[in-house]
């Protein structure tokens, strides 16, 4: 630390004795704002007043509040816990040294004084106190950022539901508090027909961020709805490949076109999570129909399915089951799909209550430590033409 | 009950501690964890690609105590099979009904990953490569 720095520290001290005082003010102003106080009282108004100090030097023996009792309230206090006191004190043996250290003093230093070894400890300290505080800061600047980009996403997914004069589509997102990498969207294309898609990026933060905005801008790019689904998927995953595919990062995704006039489905589930379909042969799942996208270099199919009378669709991400039952067990996706299959066989399946149905099958307190993504479609007549009118779900 | 709060924004990462045990030139190492998850997958990824990097050719992965992988676990295993790559092989096994059912969603069991039912399997089909 150069010298023309610590000018910029404050140092507290404190002890009931004036020539104490003094030596110890003489020997640190040259380096160091300091403060004193010649009681525990007039020590702690310093403290917690507009102008607190960035180190103390504590006595322990005081007449009224002791050094002990100061340090205490001290590091009770959230806004003052950090401040690093160092004990300074004639009491020497080292059962009150470890008393001191036990309630949060940083160093204790034994009179009578050695000046060289005062200034090296309140430097050391200093130094750390420096480094806390510069680490604080960047996790505070990184949480930001993560924030940003967590709105970011959120603003990117669709807001509220969709219909036209056959479906009715909803949305659902709930985010696990860092930016992640679910996506779900929903395209209309030409002759009422919708192109949906649900997707998951390996791993969260900005990583899985950015290559969830990536997903995103295949099925949104100009073109992208004239292009047949085993196509797009074909060039995503292709591209994928190039960009981040050798770090291990992937993308599971269930994406389908929906042509209400034919009822029928074209969709290719890529790695991803059975979706739950009902129609009136019954439930069943939508299982996978090729590799995850990102690894290999291979041919994406999509499968057809003739659709028989009305039905519903449901397709998410793992977050749904992947969650924690008391802390250490896992909901798991067989339960999950019997809950979903409960639902939709009722005809009362409703996303937004899904978490909380999750959490009353677990009989335990649950933990969603990833973020919950669903798209729910149903079909059907007379669902009313235009967007956002989804909250019925 | 349904308890949101549960989890804090910051990951913090954990490391990982393996057993491993060889027989003759078959190194089978065995994470001694029921969970890989987000907290642990740098730690298991970094163990995994350490081992493969000192040199060790052939590699069983017994997973008969994980209980539980997620989609950063299995980033993870999917970076140690890319380092696996041009060095040697690697397998699994002792893979439980949850990360199967991972592997078999992912369609990770059909030709990716070589998946043996048990660590004798697994060793003798490694021993074979001779």
């Amino acid at each position: 630390m150069q010298d023309n720095s610590r000018q910029y520290y404050k140092i507290l001290l404190v002890d009931d004795s004036n020539q104490n005082i003094r030596i110890l003010s003489t020997l640190l102003k040259k380096d160091y704002t300091v403060q004193s106080a010649l009681d525990g009282e007039k020590a702690l108004r310093i403290v917690f007043g507009a102008d607190p100090p960035d180190l103390i030097l504590l006595d322990i023996l005081m007449p009224g509040i002791d050094g002990y009792e100061v340090c205490r309230r001290i590091k009770a206090n959230p806004g003052t816990a950090g401040i690093p006191i160092i004990f300074v004190t004639g009491k020497s043996d080292s059962e009150d040294e470890a008393y001191g250290l036990s309630i949060g003093a940083v160093d204790y230093i034994a009179k009578p004084y050695h000046f060289p070894i005062i200034k090296a400890r309140i430097k050391n300290h200093l130094e750390l106190l420096q480094a806390r505080r510069s680490a604080q800061a960047a996790h505070k600047e990184l949480s930001r950022e993560l924030e940003a980009m967590d709105e970011l996403q959120r603003s990117i997914l669709p807001a509220g539901g969709y219909s036209n004069r056959h479906l009715h589509v909803h949305g659902f997102y709930k985010p696990s508090g860092l930016a992640g990498g679910d996506y779900y969207d929903y395209l209309p294309l030409e002759n009422e027909c919708l192109r949906c898609v649900v997707a998951d990026v390996s791993g969260h933060g900005a990583r899985a961020a950015f290559i969830m905005s990536m997903v995103r801008s295949f099925f949104h790019f100009e073109y992208a709805a004239v292009i047949p689904l085993s196509k797009l998927v074909s060039n995503l995953n292709r591209q994928l490949m190039q960009t981040v595919g050798n770090m291990g990062d992937f993308v599971t995704l269930m994406a389908l076109d929906i042509d209400p006039h034919k009822n029928s489905l074209e969709y290719i589930n890529a790695g991803h999570c059975p979706a739950f379909f009902r129609d009136s042969r019954g439930l069943q799942e939508i299982e996978p129909t090729s590799v995850l996208l990102g690894l290999l270099e291979d041919e994406f199919p999509a499968a057809g399915m003739q659709c028989t009378g009305d039905w519903e669709l449901f397709m998410y991400t793992d977050g749904f089951y992947e969650c924690l039952v008391n802390g250490d067990k896992i909901f798991g996706y067989e339960a999950f799909r019997q809950l979903c299959f409960s639902s939709m066989s009722r005809g009362g399946f409703r996303i937004k209550d899904l978490p909380n149905e999750v959490a009353e099958a677990a009989s335990g307190i649950v933990g969603f430590i990833d973020d919950l993504t669903g798209l729910y479609v149903q079909s059907g007549s007379g669902f009313q033409d235009g967007k956002g009118s989804g909250n019925g779900l | 009950m349904f308890n949101p709060a549960v989890d804090s924004k910051t990951v913090k990462e954990v490391a990982m501690d393996f057993e491993s045990r060889t027989y003759g030139d078959v190194l089978v190492i065995r994470p001694l964890v029921q969970m890989i998850d987000a907290q642990n997958a740098s730690s298991f990824k970094g163990w995994m690609v350490d081992y493969i990097l000192q040199g060790e050719k052939k590699v069983a992965l017994d997973l008969s105590g994980v209980d539980f992988m997620d989609s950063s676990g299995l980033s993870a295993l999917i970076s140690s099979a890319k380092t696996m790559q041009g060095r040697g092989r690697l397998v699994l096994c002792g893979v439980g009904t949850n990360v199967s059912r991972l592997l078999s969603i992912t369609r990770l069991d059909r030709g990716v990953f070589e998946i043996h039912q048990d660590e004798e399997r697994a060793v003798e089909a490694l021993k074979g490569d001779d």
